[in-house]
């Protein structure tokens, strides 16, 4: 009995050492950013490079740091959810115009397809679409577009992100999913959570030539 | 949403933040000085009103919810907040502490300049507080 609350405690404080640890990066995170768009403004087109480098480096990390403290959020059963009735497609929108702006290798499309209303928390809902966003692009070929689509689903809106995986991961033994969300499993187990948080289902299929991203969240009721 | 004043008050703690925020406003045109804490900006806001306040959370001294409180108890809403914060739910945090807007960092640097904007005559109308 000792020894598990012992266990117990040292988890807790792991987990509270964790979350302040990735609370205490997004201010360096920040003058770092920061700092790289004022050089932009300045540099010549060959130092564009190295700001644009250093940009995309930051957003990396700022993602690896905003997954790891939903992590410790959800290992703690403290994620919370500040949930409000909003329109999806400017949420889209603002994420897959940071994706392109932020993407040296593909071209990330937004095809919205229905005025769709759901009941969410922004914070995580961005979370979520940035994820899936950026695990698409990371596992396209080069060159090729990251396509996202937002449609109406019988009770659910779908959000569907489509792209061509590299063929150097791609296997000759027919569709599969041949890709990883991401490098240490954080960011599809955190976006799942999110997403079932939110009553929706995360999906992932291959064809031949593309894998889809779908991501399900229930519509909103409108109470009379 | 401007109060007649013209320059924006950094309160941060953190030197390079404010060195960094110092730039893109001193960039953008905007006249701009620095508090290192609450209690600090409390006396830099009564020597003279700013257009706006950026303020951080988390200082020594006096934090920027004791700052906030003490803000809108001698100036109402004469002076406008920006919260600028790492918190999760950067939103609900701004608002429990009074702000008028909020900066969640990391942020972007049109971000800054679009919030700004809001509160500053003559730099552009900005958009409405997310708040």
């Amino acid at each position: 009995m000792h020894d598990i609350t012992a266990t117990e405690h040292m988890d807790r404080l792991r987990d509270e050492l964790f979350t302040e640890t990735a609370h205490a990066l997004k201010t360096p995170i920040s003058v770092i950013k920061s700092a790289s768009q004022v050089l932009a403004a300045r540099a010549t087109p060959e130092l564009l490079k190295s700001t644009a480098l250093i940009e995309r480096q930051c957003v990396r990390v700022e993602r690896l740091v905003e997954n790891l403290l939903a992590l410790s959020r959800i290992r703690s059963n403290t994620l919370q959810l500040h949930q409000v009735s909003l329109e999806l497609g400017p949420v889209i929108e603002e994420v897959v115009n940071q994706a392109r702006r932020i993407s040296n290798t593909h071209n990330v499309l937004y095809r919205p397809g229905a005025d769709i209303r759901i009941r969410a928390d922004r914070e995580r809902l961005v979370m979520m679409l940035r994820n899936a966003t950026d695990a698409a692009a990371r596992a396209s070929r080069p060159g090729r577009p990251v396509t996202v689509r937002l449609d109406r689903r019988g009770a659910d809106a779908e959000i569907a992100v489509a792209f061509y995986p590299d063929s150097a991961n791609h296997s000759s033994e027919g569709p599969q999913k041949d890709y990883e969300f991401d490098d240490l499993g954080v960011g599809r187990y955190v976006t799942a959570t999110i997403v079932e948080a939110h009553g929706g289902t995360l999906t992932e299929e291959a064809d031949e030539t593309s894998t889809t991203i779908r991501i399900r969240l229930p519509l909103l009721v409108e109470s009379s | 949403m401007n109060n007649g004043a013209d320059d924006v008050l950094i309160v941060d703690d953190d030197p390079d933040m404010v060195t960094i925020i110092r730039i893109m406003l001193d960039d953008a045109g905007y006249q701009v000085r620095s508090a290192r804490n609450g209690k600090e900006a409390l006396e830099s806001v009564a020597a003279k009103m700013p257009a706006v306040v950026l303020l951080d959370i988390l200082m020594p001294v006096m934090d920027g919810w004791q700052c906030a409180r003490e803000l809108r108890a001698r100036y109402g809403r004469r002076v406008p907040i920006v919260v600028v914060t790492a918190a999760e739910h950067a939103g609900a945090r701004a608002a429990q502490v009074g702000g008028d807007d909020v900066l969640a960092k990391p942020f972007e640097m049109a971000e800054l300049l679009r919030i700004v904007a809001r509160y500053v005559p003559g730099k552009g109308s900005g958009s409405a507080s997310t708040l």
